[in-house]
């Protein structure tokens, strides 16, 4: 049940693309939940809600992507219990060639998916393709675009080990014993 | 922002920029920024929390509510033409 609510100042100041620019909102609103349904472990929370707000700030190209590597990181921040750290990467093909994290121009160009993967598993909870890409070329671009996606994994996960080491720091200054109980902890 | 810990003598500082140093409220339980290139988004989180409305709540498991705001300027059609008001 996706609860989309759009603030009208900044609608109202538009004229064109009114309804167009609030279906694409939509869209990637339930892309991104149904994306997360299946890792954050609902299970545990009954009768709770866990409400994602995503910003765009820029876009060029590869919104979906960013949206879903942004909220994994947020829901690691806010300590909400996943069954892995969910990654996403959008990828191409022009002519022959795969390309990976399209830009804007690239996106308008050639057939392109997004791809979104549990690492730890290789489970897949979201393949999103607006364009046609003929069926013997999908499995090359897919493959591949898994690929790309552990790099992304490893880039978000020292992120967030950067993180969770600089508050651990910060918060056993004086106590060297749970310092090093805390980074025996963090270390599994 | 710095927050220091210790005694003058022993002390270190440490910056750190999230809600459990500035608890306001209404602030998000969790944030994110990420950047591919120059696409740039933010995600905040809220929750788990309790149900804001009872029709919402599933009995045994959490609801997931997702919102996606594109700023104006960011490049998209927000950022076209805002009209009369801008001449």
């Amino acid at each position: 049940m996706a609860r989309a609510e759009t603030r009208m100042t900044t609608f109202l100041t538009l004229e064109e693309h009114h309804f167009t620019l609030l279906r694409r909102l939509l869209e990637l609103s339930a892309l991104i939940k149904s994306t997360f349904e299946p890792v954050i472990q609902t299970g545990l929370y009954p009768r709770s809600q866990v409400d994602i707000v995503v910003e765009i700030h820029q876009q060029d190209g590869g919104v979906l992507q960013t949206a879903i590597n942004a909220t994994t990181i947020a829901l690691m921040d806010a300590g909400v219990a996943m069954y892995d750290q969910l990654v996403a990467v959008s990828a191409g093909l022009h002519s022959e060639a795969v390309l990976i994290d399209l830009t804007h121009y690239e996106e308008n160009d050639m057939p392109h998916l997004t791809v979104a993967i549990m690492p730890r598993s290789g489970k897949v909870t979201l393949l999103n393709m607006e364009s046609r890409l003929h069926v013997t070329r999908f499995e090359n671009v897919f493959k591949i675009a898994c690929e790309a996606a552990k790099v992304i994994r490893k880039e978000v996960g020292s992120a967030i080990t950067n993180r969770t080491s600089s508050l651990v720091e910060a918060m056993s200054v004086n106590e060297p014993s749970s310092q090093q109980r805390a980074r025996n902890d963090m270390e599994e | 922002m710095n927050i220091s810990f210790g005694s003058p003598e022993n002390s270190s500082t440490h910056a750190l920029f999230d809600s459990a140093s500035n608890p306001h409220p209404n602030a998000p339980d969790g944030t994110a920024f990420v950047a591919h290139g120059l696409t740039e988004v933010t995600a905040k989180v809220f929750g788990p929390r309790e149900v804001q409305s009872r029709r919402d709540a599933i009995h045994d498991r959490a609801n997931i509510n997702v919102q996606v705001t594109m700023l104006p300027f960011s490049g998209g059609a927000a950022g076209r033409r805002h009209g009369r008001g801008d001449k």
